[in-house]
């Protein structure tokens, strides 16, 4: 048992002091960071009562219905930045980054916290699996906005599409890890693997987020 | 190894690689004109693709156990309305409106997740799943009768078979082991039957060149058929609806690649 919302204040308040310090893509990064390390605590909390409501166990809800609930509350402000700001596509990446991110780092301090910093290759995969994981999954679904709307189908279907993909993706690196042995060497590989297979597409992409913008500023 | 958990395995490993070519092959479709229709159906295959991953790998680190409610089933439940929003964004057709038609395919579906809840007592993923399906019956059926894709009496033979299907399902609570057994078999060639109607439909739709959207809704339909029946089905019937819902990937890849350049 730990105080997440102790170390969300302890970390979040020199953040949110630089923030107001900072101006352009620099603060967009630094509130979508922090609006990530607050989705994370609220997941936690929803986890929480699912697990209480439904009796599953601390187990299965973390295999099966944590990815739903992380990958929709790291959607929501995803999506509320892109339905009410109408923002390049740059800055869609850029926001969706910054709240991987965020989620990242948190569940990281809260696991570190809660488990120890001692042994250097535990943490090593946390950081290099679960945090790249939270990163590639927004970052795959920011892309798939971003394409969506450059084809005009960003549509309730569309997003529903996108947002399935990213839940499915982080649901098979929580089932593979869930079992000692191969499954979770495969499991621990796969975020970091799939990040330098996203990198073929974003870079092929990138080309239409710079049209995007173009568009934008035209 | 349990030799139906194995033929299971196996099937779903051959719709991986058949939903992975399909997927690649689609999205070399999205440059064209109709890159809407093509974007939507190669998100649904990727979605499928990923709920198919999930299922082999829960397959194979905990056999035997049943899946909770999990990602996959809005997995599954994201291709069916990825493929309603592809069959909507192809330009509409004017024609008679189908109000009977829709509300028929609601009752269908109702009937269907009834008979789904009966059976595993899941209610949350059952009506989740149950709503996406009936979106895109309800858009199919729609654009079947506005376009004529299958005549009308076919689509009442349909219907009867439908229904038929889903009253004998239903009469299996109430008769005695006896009587299971027959009825059971009845509904496997029903649903049998109706895969190989819509699969030959497909192939015949293909082959003589008609209408590519007409081709396209009749694979969609078939997947729909294939689907609901493989849901009904168990131990082998299922491995079997399994692979003719595999059989017809490829019918749909082609129907929408004829549509996309039509």
């Amino acid at each position: 048992m730990i105080n997440a919302e102790n170390i969300l204040i302890c970390i979040a308040a020199p953040l949110l002091i630089s923030v107001i310090f900072l101006k352009g893509s620099s603060k967009r990064f630094g509130i979508s960071f922090l609006i990530g390390m607050i989705v994370c605590l609220l997941s936690a909390y929803i986890g929480g009562f699912i697990n209480l409501a439904t009796g599953m166990g601390v187990d299965d809800t973390a295999v099966f219905i944590s990815p739903i609930i992380e990958e929709i509350m790291k959607f929501l402000p995803l999506a509320f930045y892109v339905i009410i700001f109408n923002p390049q596509g740059s800055n869609i990446l850029q926001v969706a980054i910054g709240i991987g991110a965020g989620f990242a780092t948190f569940e990281n301090c809260c696991y570190i916290i809660t488990s120890g910093a001692e042994k250097l290759h535990y943490v090593l995969i946390r950081g290099l699996s679960v945090g790249v994981m939270h990163i590639v999954c927004i970052l795959a679904l920011a892309l798939a906005i971003v394409l969506l709307r450059r084809v005009n189908a960003l549509s309730t279907p569309g997003l529903a599409g996108g947002l399935s993909l990213s839940m499915i993706f982080h649901a098979l690196y929580n089932l593979l890890v869930s079992e000692p042995g191969l499954s979770s060497y495969v499991g621990y590989a796969l975020p970091l693997l799939t990040a330098i297979a996203l990198y073929v597409p974003y870079v092929k992409n990138k080309k239409i987020i710079d049209e995007d913008d173009n568009e934008e500023k035209l | 190894m349990d030799l139906s958990f194995l033929s299971e395995i196996l099937t779903t490993l051959f719709q991986v690689a058949m939903l992975l070519f399909v997927f690649i092959a689609s999205t070399r479709l999205t440059d064209g004109e109709k890159k809407l229709l093509a974007v939507f159906f190669a998100f649904a295959f990727l979605s499928w693709l990923l709920s198919d991953l999930y299922w082999l790998v829960y397959d194979l680190l905990r056999p035997g156990t049943r899946m909770p409610f999990a990602a996959n089933e809005i997995g599954e439940c994201a291709l069916s309305l990825l493929l309603g929003a592809g069959l909507l964004s192809i330009k509409e057709e004017k024609g008679a409106p189908a109000v009977g038609e829709i509300i028929v395919a609601i009752i269908y579906m109702v009937c269907n997740v009834s008979l789904w809840i009966a059976w595993s007592g899941e209610w949350m993923q059952d009506i989740l799943c149950g709503l996406s399906i009936g979106t895109l019956l309800t858009i199919l059926v729609r654009e079947i009768k506005r376009t004529n894709a299958i005549t009308k009496q076919e689509r009442i033979i349909i219907l009867i078979a439908g229904f038929c299907n889903i009253i004998m399902q239903a009469s299996m609570f109430y008769v005695n082991k006896k009587a299971v057994r027959f009825i059971d078999l009845s509904c496997y060639i029903i649903m049998l039957a109706g895969v190989a109607y819509f699969w030959i439909r497909s192939l015949l739709g293909l082959i003589k060149g008609n209408s590519t959207k007409n081709t396209l809704l009749v694979t969609v339909a078939a997947f729909v058929w294939t689907i609901l029946s493989m849901y009904m089905s168990t131990g082998v019937f299922y491995t079997v609806m399994l692979l003719s819902l595999t059989l017809i990937l490829p019918l749909i890849y082609v129907a929408l690649k004829r549509e996309v350049k039509a």
